[in-house]
């Protein structure tokens, strides 16, 4: 893996940009595809917001001054475009992005690209009823196993704060599954 | 023995306090009660979340993004404008404009607005079947005030009332 800083400097590079772009993308696109993909929860939705993470992040790459970590910021892009996404569904949708998550979720079952059993299922439901923030530390704490700091440099949240919201998910969680019947 | 156990340990504490040197993060202990309950609740629960994606999906993504991002870039190229050739076909508009207008105003009279209106409405009541008495409703007492008989009070106003009257009407009145 290619040491941050060098790779930094290539992609703000003009002659070294498309190769070492070419080496961030592979270097990420896994990572940043699930972290998607819990959010919006449907392939294809995640297949158009991660290309536009990727794009958005080519964009400003050169704005980039290495004042967090590269790989929180660009968490944090792609945490934005697909909550943006949700967004513009929702109000398509005439719903706020609550009730527009908890109606995707609803319907998981039928996607194609979902191979859960009843308990993913209920814990996805479970998820998509809490608010934003505690979905995004739940889904990065229990299903990326991210550090607290890292969760921290992404959401811009201090690292007390973060445990608390997870502790709160959790609970909520674990009480929506022990009423689910 | 004893002694120099004693002699070592004081020597110890004078120098470390009884200190191990050990740190750790702010409300760490506050925290525990917590982290641990959140550990045991989420034993219960899938590892997995169950979503998949089609086969061989991450294989051509890196082709895929960079085929994007080189068709937005030529899409987005600005196209070389002839400053020259847009400044002639400028010209040539604002002086066939020029013409037209002089034209225009030298010649044809417009009529106004509101001489339209007034041919307009004439128009209209000669040709309609409204008769004097229904445009009569359409007026009430209020609309015709004293004042406006108030130049017969003296008598040069009834001469001149008389004086200006068409008496045809008169006429038609004393028959």
């Amino acid at each position: 893996m290619t040491d941050e800083i060098t790779l930094v400097s290539q992609l703000q590079n003009v002659a070294t940009k498309e190769a070492a772009f070419r080496n961030l993308i592979s270097q990420y696109k896994e990572r940043l595809y699930w972290h998607i993909r819990k959010i919006v929860i449907s392939h294809d939705d995640t297949d158009d917001v991660l290309q536009n993470t990727f794009i958005k992040i080519f964009k400003s790459i050169d704005n980039f001054k290495g004042e967090s970590k590269l790989y929180s910021w660009m968490y944090r892009i792609a945490t934005n475009e697909a909550i943006t996404f949700l967004n513009k569904r929702a109000k398509q949708n005439n719903v706020d992005i609550s009730d527009y998550k908890q109606l995707i979720v609803s319907n998981i079952k039928s996607d194609d690209w979902f191979s859960g059993d009843e308990i993913q299922i209920i814990l996805q439901k479970a998820i998509a009823t809490l608010p934003q923030k505690q979905q995004l530390v739940f889904n990065m704490k229990y299903f990326d196993d991210l550090k607290y700091q890292e969760i921290s440099d992404v959401l811009d949240t201090s690292v007390g704060a973060l445990k608390a919201s997870y502790f709160h998910a959790v609970k909520k969680i674990e009480e929506f599954i022990k009423n689910y019947n | 023995m004893n002694d120099n156990k004693q002699h070592n340990e004081d020597f110890l504490n004078q120098k470390l306090g009884k200190q191990p040197g050990f740190n750790m993060p702010d409300n760490y202990f506050n925290d525990l009660e917590n982290d641990l309950m959140s550990k045991l609740i989420v034993e219960d629960l899938p590892e997995k979340c169950g979503f998949e994606t089609p086969e061989h999906y991450f294989d051509s993504l890196e082709d895929q993004i960079l085929n994007k991002i080189n068709g937005e870039t030529k899409t987005s190229e600005p196209k070389v404008i002839s400053l020259r050739k847009r400044i002639v076909k400028f010209t040539s508009f604002a002086a066939a404009a020029s013409v037209v207008l002089f034209i225009t105003f030298q010649f044809i009279n417009i009529p106004t607005t509101t001489e339209e209106t007034n041919i307009t409405i004439d128009e209209w009541f000669e040709n309609s079947d409204v008769t004097t008495d229904e445009l009569a409703l359409l007026f009430d007492d209020q609309d015709f005030s004293e004042n406006d008989l108030s130049y017969a009070s003296d008598e040069n106003g009834i001469e001149d009332y008389l004086d200006n009257i068409d008496n045809s009407s008169l006429l038609d009145e004393i028959q």
